[in-house]
């Protein structure tokens, strides 16, 4: 059971300064995600930053996008959609808080370097293949 | 709420599907940020991705070795 998920912007609540970015929304911010049986269960994005290394995020805080409802589901049958067996379609709304009331928090950021204890099944499910298993798994754990 | 956005932890993998398919395996929540959900790890040949989950990500424990329980808590 696989669900597609899709954000429709409601371009009544977005300022008109933001249209692209809400059209860009889906794929630019990974709308199109498949994540399994779960929808959303943050209907608040977060935005992350690190002033010198945009890639490796320190501080977060609400972002402006919101879902603004609890979507709806389309049941995934026709031909072509083999891929999934769900489409969910939630609005997404543009909603800031004022910049006073919204301070960058500390990211508590964690990197699972410790292999020694994975069992097999875990390690298959990072990818791996038997003949890797003893070679990841003898490897120092680093630090964060 | 399960999902905790100011915690990211990160598990590497050797592609994004994988990432994806643990978080559907073990209900894990991933970032809406791509650049969170894969991160490229580029120095290492086999785990060339270490993939974001939000909050603490862990493997359940009843089927491991309980004797190396909490080493890393």
């Amino acid at each position: 059971m696989s669900k597609l998920i899709v954000f429709r912007p409601d371009y009544d609540q977005i300022p008109a300064d933001k249209w692209e970015e809400a059209g860009k929304f889906t794929p630019s911010v990974n709308g199109t995600h498949q994540t399994g049986d779960r929808i959303p269960e943050t209907t608040q994005f977060y935005d992350y930053i690190n002033p010198e290394h945009p890639e490796d995020p320190t501080h977060c805080r609400p972002g402006p996008w919101q879902i603004l409802d609890d979507g709806q589901s389309y049941v995934a049958d026709m031909p072509g959609m083999q891929d999934f067996d769900e489409v969910a379609v939630y609005r997404l709304g543009y909603s800031p808080l004022p910049e006073s009331e919204n301070p960058w928090e500390p990211l508590e950021v964690e990197h699972k370097t410790d292999f020694a204890g994975l069992t097999d099944e875990q390690m298959t499910d990072m990818g791996l293949t038997p003949e890797q298993f003893d070679q990841v798994r003898s490897r120092e754990s680093v630090g964060v | 709420m399960m999902a905790k956005p100011r915690k990211i932890t990160y598990r590497p993998a050797t592609n994004p599907s994988r990432c994806d398919a643990m978080a559907k395996k073990y209900d894990w929540e991933q970032p809406q940020d791509p650049k969170l959900r894969y991160q490229a790890n580029p120095t290492d040949p086999i785990l060339s991705v270490n993939c974001g989950f939000y909050g603490d990500a862990e493997f359940p424990k009843s089927r491991m070795d309980l004797t190396q329980g909490d080493a890393d808590e």
